[in-house]
């Protein structure tokens, strides 16, 4: 059936997207919290004019954790001319008013978001707080006691930064399939990570900092008559991961690793990231490329898919020996589409 | 052109060559010594060189006849046929080259005639038509000879007055054995208006005597003829004032046909002469004779005669469906059956076949009639029937080939999952054109063979079953048609040569099927421009990116395909 069957099996195993009846699930508890906090923020005299989900959801490159945790983004959006010079106050709003009455006992203030954990669903929610002045966003940066050097309104472009991972006009020709298919490297990234890093590194192996480098390097692959070749494409994709600049030789093997936002604040994502995460991020990283170009140069079925589910744990699956007698007849799988529009006339 | 720096060229190349004149005109005169005699070419100078440089045989007669040498008896010159001028490209850069080149060629010609006399004379033989043309005068007693090549009497007609052009204008002779042929009812037809031009015969001959090189000698060299003739008493005892008499024979390029046109000057009716004493008061015209024969005709033309007994379904006789049938017709392709429930619309006008006379003529009925009148050995059938109601096993395997070109691509899987479950076993071509010119595409569907009109449907992201073809080089769900007039009014914008372009890859899968050279499952497709798809906004697909096979036929069977996998 060919390595790509496993590549779409291990994609299926491991992609979260809005239609999962867990996100669906996740998204009633979300909108309620979201709907508390409105009615919280409008108490408070800065009513929210606007509210989306960002991150992973939002690009169709979230995945489910090993563990089977997973994460939404809500960002809660106030008007400039309502919002308090302090950026801190509003999300102590956020956590003690709505999160903390509403029993999570984990919500917790981060530099960039407020954060809370539905242990009994899996579910993680960071809600990032934005103040809006025309079409500009600032996020409010800062801790619960962060002083006022610590706390700011900084210039952001959540929208923008969808807008910039979501774009497919640089692919020339099947452009939907190849961004189809760069979502998948990112997921395939994800779940490397979570596969080969420490909870502790891996976590600092931010999502979005893997998300830039592989839409700066993606290497779509397809053969001639357009089946998706992604063993291909994610090896050409780490291949420029590491050639492209991102690691800095810090001398004695030693590597410190640089991607910058590709919209406002244009800051790197990396900032403030150890030594030795850059430099496990970027041994694993040429160890994973190894791997896969002996997985490519494997003509066996079943010995490449070995090696892939060393790279990518087990939800890569390993087929069984192939059966000596020949499969004859192959189930039908049908469009799941009503009608598509097509080009095609006489 | 320096005629002094190429007579200078050939002088240090060892040619007696010199200036000169004939009848005043100035020519350059060359002369060349055999073993046993001289012979003396010239060449009338000329302002540019656009051919090989032609030279005359000075004095022909002293040689005898001469294979491709035409003489002009009234200057005692003949021109050489040293080949098809548009066969060579000629150095006109550097004459002197071209100069010496072409002598070269005249010289060695007639050597070649003069010291190998059979070869001269099988050469005479195998170039008779084209020296009876010669002889021949103008084009008003030419005559189209529906016949096969035994004795036969023949009825002769003249052309339909004041026609200058076209069957019509010209004679025509139809013998009692020509009804037989398949072209009778074909030919019949051209005898409408027509009134009797006399009485011919078809005589074949066993032995060719070299076609007369003037026309003068065209009494002497019919007297030879007839006199190595048996001819049937039928001949011999007719009289007449006028005859026809249209000679076939063998020869080393093939049997070929001629005629003279007899007329007797002086009283009453008399029978054919035979001798050359009764010659007295006829006078002989050599005609060219063009003969109407299947055989002959066919491959002459360009079809092939193979394809005579194959018969066709062709579903959808718009721009590309209107094509294929052409092409399939002058193919050789000898029956066809047209389908289509459309009328023709001057919104058709320009990338359609179809003349204006049949505007509001339903398009099967019109190009029915179209192909009629062209091709004189089909027959054609229509109905204007939709493709979905053509499915019945027993209509459809009467054809060997089954054409679809009618861009639906749900009626077309529909019609193929008929075909796939009632096991209809003739195979049949899928074909389809796109917007703007990117493409067009056809596919062969053989049911023997691996690969059928789903691996063309395969979703290759998905590697399941899909509603738009993956040979397709647009990406699906963009608003490719245009909309001028609202609801119903939609059409995809393509020109003619894009459907002519994708008809001619899907006749070409056709006739490479129907004569056996294709025996499993294909697809082929061509890739056009993408300016105009990329400067309306519009995505081309992956396969148009990487697509290097233009033009080429390859094996349609995809593996994704469920119902070909493991077959």
């Amino acid at each position: 059936m060919g390595v790509q069957t496993q590549f779409n099996k291990f994609h299926d195993a491991i992609k979260l997207s809005k239609q999962d009846d867990v996100y669906k699930k996740a998204r009633e508890k979300d909108d309620s919290i979201t709907q508390d906090i409105k009615n919280a923020f409008k108490d408070a005299n800065h009513p929210v004019i606007e509210d989306f989900i960002q991150g992973s959801f939002a690009t169709d490159t979230a995945i489910l954790k090993k563990n089977g945790d997973f994460d939404i983004d809500r960002a809660i959006v106030i008007s400039y001319d309502d919002a308090p010079a302090n950026p801190i106050p509003p999300k102590k709003i956020i956590c003690d008013n709505v999160l903390e009455k509403r029993g999570f006992k984990n919500s917790k203030i981060k530099k960039p978001c407020v954060t809370a954990d539905y242990t009994s669903e899996s579910l993680h929610i960071d809600f990032p707080l934005y103040r809006k002045i025309d079409d500009s966003y600032e996020l409010s940066i800062g801790k619960r006691n962060s002083d006022e050097a610590n706390r700011r309104w900084e210039s952001a472009d959540p929208k923008g930064l969808k807008d910039w991972i979501k774009d497919k006009t640089s692919y020339w020709g099947s452009s939907v399939n190849k961004l189809n298919q760069f979502n998948r490297i990112v997921r395939y990234l994800k779940r490397w990570r979570d596969e080969k890093f420490s909870e502790e590194v891996g976590k600092k192996i931010y999502s979005i900092g893997i998300t830039v480098m592989a839409k700066h390097c993606f290497s779509p692959s397809f053969d001639d008559d357009g089946r998706a070749e992604d063993l291909i494409a994610i090896k050409d994709t780490v291949s420029l991961m590491l050639s492209n600049g991102y690691f800095n030789d810090q001398g004695n093997d030693q590597y410190k690793v640089s991607v910058y936002l590709p919209v406002t604040p244009w800051r790197d994502i990396f900032d403030g990231s150890s030594t030795n995460t850059s430099t496990q991020f970027r041994n694993k990283l040429s160890n994973m490329k190894t791997k896969l170009d002996k997985a490519i140069a494997e003509d066996d079925e079943v010995k490449k898919c070995t090696i892939l589910n060393e790279i990518f744990g087990d939800d890569f699956q390993i087929p069984e020996e192939k059966n000596t007698t020949t499969e004859n007849n192959r189930r039908a799988i049908f469009s799941s589409s009503g009608a598509v529009g097509t080009s095609q006339g006489a | 052109m320096n005629y002094q720096e190429i007579v200078n060229y050939l002088k240090e190349k060892g040619y007696a060559i010199s200036f000169n004149s004939f009848k005043g005109i100035e020519c350059i005169e060359v002369k060349v010594d055999f073993k046993y005699c001289s012979i003396e070419f010239i060449h009338f100078c000329s302002e540019e060189l656009i051919c090989l440089p032609q030279f005359l045989l000075k004095n022909p007669k002293k040689y005898g006849t001469l294979s491709h040498v035409l003489s002009y008896d009234e200057f005692d010159l003949a021109s050489i046929c040293i080949g098809d001028q548009d066969a060579v490209s000629v150095n006109f850069e550097k004459p002197n080259f071209a100069f010496k080149e072409s002598l070269d060629r005249h010289i060695s010609l007639i050597k070649k005639c003069l010291l190998d006399k059979d070869w001269n004379t099988k050469e005479l033989l195998r170039e008779f038509y084209s020296n009876w043309l010669s002889i021949c005068g103008d084009t008003k007693q030419d005559l189209i000879c529906a016949s096969n090549a035994d004795f036969g009497k023949m009825k002769v007609f003249k052309p339909v007055s004041s026609r200058a052009y076209g069957f019509e204008s010209q004679h025509i002779g139809i013998t009692a054995n020509a009804s037989k042929l398949a072209e009778f009812s074909y030919i019949e037809r051209q005898k409408k208006n027509r009134i009797n031009a006399g009485l011919g015969f078809v005589i074949p001959l066993d032995n060719l005597i070299p076609a007369p090189t003037t026309s003068n000698n065209i009494k002497n060299w019919y007297i030879d003829t007839i006199s190595n003739v048996v001819l049937p008493s039928n001949i011999l005892h007719a009289k007449e004032k006028v005859f026809w008499l249209i000679f076939n024979a063998d020869t080393p390029s093939g049997k070929t046909w001629f005629g003279l046109h007899c007329i007797y000057k002086g009283k009453g009716k008399k029978t054919i002469p035979i001798k050359a004493s009764l010659l007295d008061n006829w006078k002989i015209i050599p005609i060219r004779v063009k003969i109407f024969n299947k055989d002959r005709l066919m491959p002459r033309s360009g079809a092939n005669i193979s394809l005579d007994k194959k018969s066709v379904l062709v579903v959808g006789c718009g721009s590309v469906g209107g094509e294929i049938v052409h092409k399939l017709g002058a193919a050789g392709i000898g029956s066809m059956e047209l389908c289509d429930p459309d009328i023709y619309s001057l919104d058709n006008i320009y990338r359609h076949v179809l003349q204006d006379i049949f505007l509001g003529c339903n398009k099967a009925l019109a190009l029915s009639v179209q192909l009629d009148s062209k091709y004189p050995w089909i027959k054609t059938k229509y109905r204007k029937s939709k493709l979905l109601e053509l499915r019945k096993k027993d209509f459809l395997e009467q054809f060997d080939l089954i054409v679809i070109a009618i861009g639906s691509p749900t009626h077309e899987r529909i019609f193929h999952d008929y075909i796939i479950k009632n096991k209809v076993n003739t195979p049949v071509i899928n074909t389809w054109l796109e917007g703007y010119g990117i493409g067009g595409h056809a596919t062969l569907d053989i049911p023997s063979s691996k690969g059928c009109l789903r691996c063309a449907y395969v979703d290759m992201e998905k590697g399941v079953r899909g509603l738009s073809s993956n040979l397709n080089f647009l990406e699906d769900n963009q608003s490719i048609v245009v909309n001028h007039a609202g609801c119903g009014q939609l059409y995809l914008p393509y020109s003619a040569i894009s459907s002519a372009q994708t008809a001619l890859i899907a006749t070409n899968l056709a006739i490479s099927f129907l004569m056996k050279s294709i025996k499993e499952s294909s697809k082929i497709s061509w890739k056009g421009d993408y300016s105009e798809i990329t400067t309306l906004g519009f995505q081309v697909s992956h396969r148009y990116t990487v697509f290097d096979k233009s033009l080429q036929v390859i094996p349609l069977y995809n593996e994704s395909c469920d119902l070909c996998y493991g077959r």
